[in-house]
């Protein structure tokens, strides 16, 4: 049961203010899937992904996560249930080194050897990092960035890591790296959420898709089928 | 040339102390975003508290290291725990509150001033002499307590600065001053660590105080010099920098004693200002500040 619905999101509702940002939005991620939320600007992907890692608080509505109850818990506990976050726009420690940053995403983790086995994952998924370890992170170009966002993510060893607009503004190298490790990952068991505007980079990488537009989801279905879908189409793949 | 030394001597010893302060400040401002201006009170209290004791402790122990070792842990003691009834009770509700930590900030100081001076009286409260005479270095002639504060004071910055930078408490520290949401994303209690910086801060405005209490005069009133000396080396060094406290510190130390010496104290205390007002016209962020 529980690894069925690895996540599973209901009626949420959440707002700023007395503006609501989001509303009645249920989704359910199956357990070694990759899931994509897709809609445009301001739509409130953002805003969801932050309920559900305990950024924003929830007004009305349940998150729960291998069916243990999640919903208004501190970001550091939604961790240790094994979600792990890339947030838009990296938000790295930038005057600390990248080698840091990487022990950073690993602070819950005890055993100094499995640390050394992440670390050793993580470079290999991304090379290019091995020289940069001692530079500060906010010396790097944004490609380089984002890698070492992912990394530090990978660094808890999630279950579940969840990406808000992970290649936005990213040159088409960088977007091919991160696609690859989130396919690999992916291949290891992690479930993924993955945020994307661009709708056809989204709905090619994932196997379920939800749409959300002005707070609500409009649409959901396998990716397959929304690619496929005349509306989807018009509305977000500007055919 | 041995004036030059005699006055660089004295720069480290004051800025030890500034050091010691505005790293408080700085650990506070990191975790909390916020000033405490009642940070100086901290620093008064311990050296009170210290005075108090050794005076209390002398007929059992004298006033060799044992009475200071003992006075020092109790005022150690005391401004951690009203350090926790003030975080307890203001600042952990104000976080990232500038107003609100503003007010609360400056009624303590109020506060705190008003009860030390009713509880301690405004009488110099003398604390004796740890160590008498004099020590030859550098063809200098050293008071032997000043030689052991300034040491103890260096070697507590430097413990501070190895802790920050290559502990695992440091570095999760140093997370959260830069970006807390992102900090507890990787799974930091961001409350917990806040409260033990808060502690640690407040910890070191007593340990300032009390290293400062053989050589001053210990009044209710003995923090307030430090807590703008404290505050214009953070801010002329960079809000919530680490170096930059130090290297502000070291700044207006050097200052005030070579100004002061070659010229008066009060155009030091003019030079230090004019200096705050050149680089926060320059780099408004302060020297090491990130914008
Ligand atoms: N911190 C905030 N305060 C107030 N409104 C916000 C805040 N963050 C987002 N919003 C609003 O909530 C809505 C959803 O934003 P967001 O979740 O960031 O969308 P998306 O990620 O899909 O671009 C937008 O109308 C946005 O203006
Ligand atoms: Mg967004």
């Amino acid at each position: 049961m529980a690894s069925d619905h690895a996540l599973a999101v209901r009626k949420l509702s959440v707002s700023y203010g007395p503006v609501p940002a989001i509303t009645d939005v249920s989704l359910e991620v199956q357990s070694g899937s990759i899931v994509s939320l897709i809609g445009a600007n301001g739509a409130g992907k953002s805003t969801l992904i932050k309920a559900i890692t305990g950024l924003v608080k929830v007004k009305a509505g349940e998150i729960a996560y291998g069916g243990k109850p999640l919903t208004n818990r501190q970001p550091n506990i939604i961790l240790e249930h094994g979600i792990a976050l890339v947030p838009e726009g990296r938000r790295l420690f930038g005057s600390m080194t990248v080698r840091e940053n990487l022990e950073m995403g690993a602070y819950r983790i005890a055993d100094a050897k499995k640390k050394a086995d992440l670390f050793d994952a993580c470079l290999h998924y991304f090379p290019d990092l091995k020289v940069k370890l001692p530079s500060l992170a906010n010396s790097l170009s944004g490609g380089q960035q984002q890698m070492v966002a992912v990394a530090r993510a990978l660094m808890s060893a999630p279950s579940m890591l969840l990406l808000d607009e992970p290649t936005i503004g990213l040159a088409p190298a960088f977007v091919n790296v991160i696609s690859r490790v989130m396919r690999d990952i992916h291949q290891q068991g992690v479930t993924v959420l993955l945020v994307e505007q661009n709708a056809e980079v989204a709905l090619r990488v994932s196997d379920y898709s939800y749409v959300l537009e002005s707070g609500a989801v409009v649409m959901h279905g396998r990716a397959e089928d929304l690619l496929h879908d005349p509306d989807i189409k018009k509305a977000y793949l500007g055919l | 040339m041995q004036e030059v030394f005699q006055l660089l001597f004295t720069a480290l010893q004051i800025s030890a102390v500034y050091i010691l302060f505005s790293l408080g400040l700085t650990l506070i401002f990191g975790v909390l975003k916020v000033v405490n201006f009642a940070h100086g009170q901290l620093f008064t209290f311990g050296a009170l508290v210290l005075s108090l004791t050794m005076g209390a402790l002398a007929p059992s122990l004298g006033h060799g290291w044992a009475a200071y070792l003992v006075a020092g842990l109790a005022g150690l003691a005391a401004c951690l725990a009203v350090g926790l009834v003030i975080y307890q009770f203001g600042f952990k509700r104000l976080e990232r509150d500038m107003t609100g930590s503003f007010i609360l900030s400056a009624g303590l100081v109020l506060l705190f001033e008003g009860l030390m001076l009713e509880v301690f009286g405004g009488a110099v409260r003398p604390v004796p002499a740890l160590l008498e005479g004099n020590v030859q270095m550098l063809g200098l002639m050293v008071s032997r307590q000043r030689l052991v504060l300034l040491v103890f004071a260096v070697l507590l910055t430097a413990a501070i600065l190895t802790l920050l930078r290559y502990t695992r408490f440091g570095k999760a520290l140093r997370a959260v001053a830069i970006d807390y949401e992102a900090a507890m994303l990787q799974g930091i209690a961001y409350r917990r660590i806040a409260l033990y910086g808060f502690l640690m801060a407040c910890a070191l405005a007593a340990t300032a105080g009390m290293l400062i209490a053989p050589v001053a005069a210990v009044t209710p009133t003995l923090g307030d010099a430090y807590l703008v000396k404290g505050f214009i080396a953070v801010v002329v060094g960079g809000m919530g920098s680490i170096v930059g406290a130090v290297a502000g510190s070291l700044l207006i130390a050097l200052l005030e004693s070579f100004v002061g010496f070659y010229f008066d104290p009060s155009i030091a205390n003019l030079a230090i200002f004019v200096i705050v007002m050149v680089v926060l016209l320059v780099k408004p962020k302060g020297f090491f500040g990130n914008d």
